[in-house]
Order: C-alpha cells, then structure tokens, then sequence
C-alpha cells in the first residue's frame, strides 16, 4: 500500500472463484496478479474524492458502453477479415473447379485409351 | 500459481461506504479490468446520458454481430465447397497416376499402335500430381 496516509482503508479478501479470474486476468495480460491488484487499488484509489451518488452505477456503465465498443470495433475487424478470406475461398473454388474439369476429361481420354 | 496465497485488494473508506455490494464491485472491476484504463473522470463527468449511449452501441453490437455470423456462415460453406472439390481433385489425381502406369505397360506391349502423346499426357498428370499432392503435405 503506497496510497495516501490521510485515507482509511477496507481491506477486501478476493474469494476462491474471484482469485481464479484474477489468475486468468494476468495470464491474458501477460502480467502478474499482483500487479493487477494495484492498478485496481490505484482506479478505485483515483476515484474515492469525487464520491456521489451515482458515481460507481455510472463508472460501470461506462465501463460496460467502453466495452461494447470495443466488441464493436474487433467485430468490424472481424467482418473485414472474414470477407478477405471468403474471397480467397472463392479464388480457390474457380481454381479447383477449372483443374476438376481438366482431370475428369484426361481421366476420360485415358480410360477410353485403356480400353483399347 | 500459488493455490494457498490470498489476496486482498484496498477499498477506500468512503468508498466501501457508499457501495452496497462489495463482492459485486470486485467482481465487475475484474471483468472490466482492461477497460478501466480507459475512464477519464472528465469524459465521465460530461456523460449524463449514458443509458441511451449505451443502447445506441448495444444495438450496433448486435447489428454488426449479426452481419459477421452470416459472413461466417457463408465462409463455412465455400470452405467445406472448395475442401471438397479439393479432395476429389486429389482423388481424381491418384487415379490418373495409377492409369497412367496400366498405360505405361500397354504402351510396352502394343507401342506403336497406341496413338497417345505420351510426354504431354505425363506432364499434364505431374502437373496435378504435384500441385495436389505436394499441397496437401504443405498442409499437414
């Protein structure tokens, strides 16, 4: 704890099922779980002076509506990328469906040959 | 990974006072841990609309999300289309080779009296063989 000495203090104890997603947390952070503890402490330090009401329902919210438009945004990525390789899909099917035609007519003169 | 260690987090006074649901909190700081970097206490001052915002991009979420499940659902069938013309080819391919060595012996047999361009006919079937073939090694 390096925050101000002025301010008191709670001490919260992260539950079993809290610690395994802390653990995920850093893992997909590439970071260490101590680590995330004290930028939550910092956030939460940050935020203690502008205490209101609706300060946290709206932090939330507003952590929620940065969420979503970041889903937004990946899912636009997404899109683009998905169109990209439909495209090449589609370069191959032309491709396989003009070698496909090729292999069957010299499969047909070859078995008609062997016939002979 | 330590099982046994515990971890507390520091909640200011008059923060822990004003919340109701401490669980709760912790528990939606961690699901929206990379995201707290990204709350600017001015940006949040100005929002006092924040419930239409949020139904406005949650409703482009959806849209958006509903045009990439159609475009994976498209992807997956030229896929599976393509993959399987693919096999065929490769199928189709052997099959060649196989009947290009039955015509190999007959040519030994009947020579002359075959009429076939064996070199072009060969190249042709290395063509395919190779590109087949050799791809789907690259493949795996």
């Amino acid at each position: 704890m390096s925050f101000s000495k002025k301010k008191k203090y709670v001490k919260y104890q992260l539950s079993y099922k809290q610690k395994q997603k802390l653990f995920k947390i850093a893992q997909q952070n590439n970071t260490n779980p101590d680590k995330i503890v004290n930028q939550i402490e910092e956030f939460l330090d940050s935020f203690s002076e502008y205490d209101k009401n609706d300060l946290w329902e709206k932090l939330l919210s507003f952590l929620h509506l940065k969420m979503l438009e970041d889903k937004t945004k990946q899912r636009s990525d997404d899109i683009i990328e998905t169109k990209k390789k439909i495209n090449q899909e589609k370069k191959f099917l032309i491709e396989y469906e003009d070698d496909y035609l090729t292999i069957v007519e010299l499969n047909r003169a070859l078995e008609s040959l062997n016939k002979v | 990974m330590s099982e046994k260690r515990k971890f507390n987090i520091w909640i200011p006074d008059s923060t822990a006072e004003s919340i109701p649901d401490l669980v709760d909190l912790v528990e939606q700081l961690l699901y929206y841990f990379p995201y707290i970097f990204k709350v600017d206490l001015e940006e949040l001052k100005k929002k006092d609309n924040l419930e239409k915002e949020l139904e406005e991009v949650n409703k482009e979420f959806n849209q958006i999300s509903q045009i990439y499940g159609k475009l994976r659902q498209e992807y997956g069938v030229i896929h599976f289309e393509a993959n399987e013309l693919y096999t065929r080819n490769t199928l189709t391919g052997l099959k060649l080779g196989m009947l290009m060595k039955k015509l190999e012996k007959a040519k030994s047999i009947w020579g002359p009296k075959l009429s076939l361009d064996y070199d072009s006919a060969k190249e042709i079937i290395k063509h395919y063989s190779d590109r087949y073939l050799l791809k789907r090694e690259e493949e795996i």
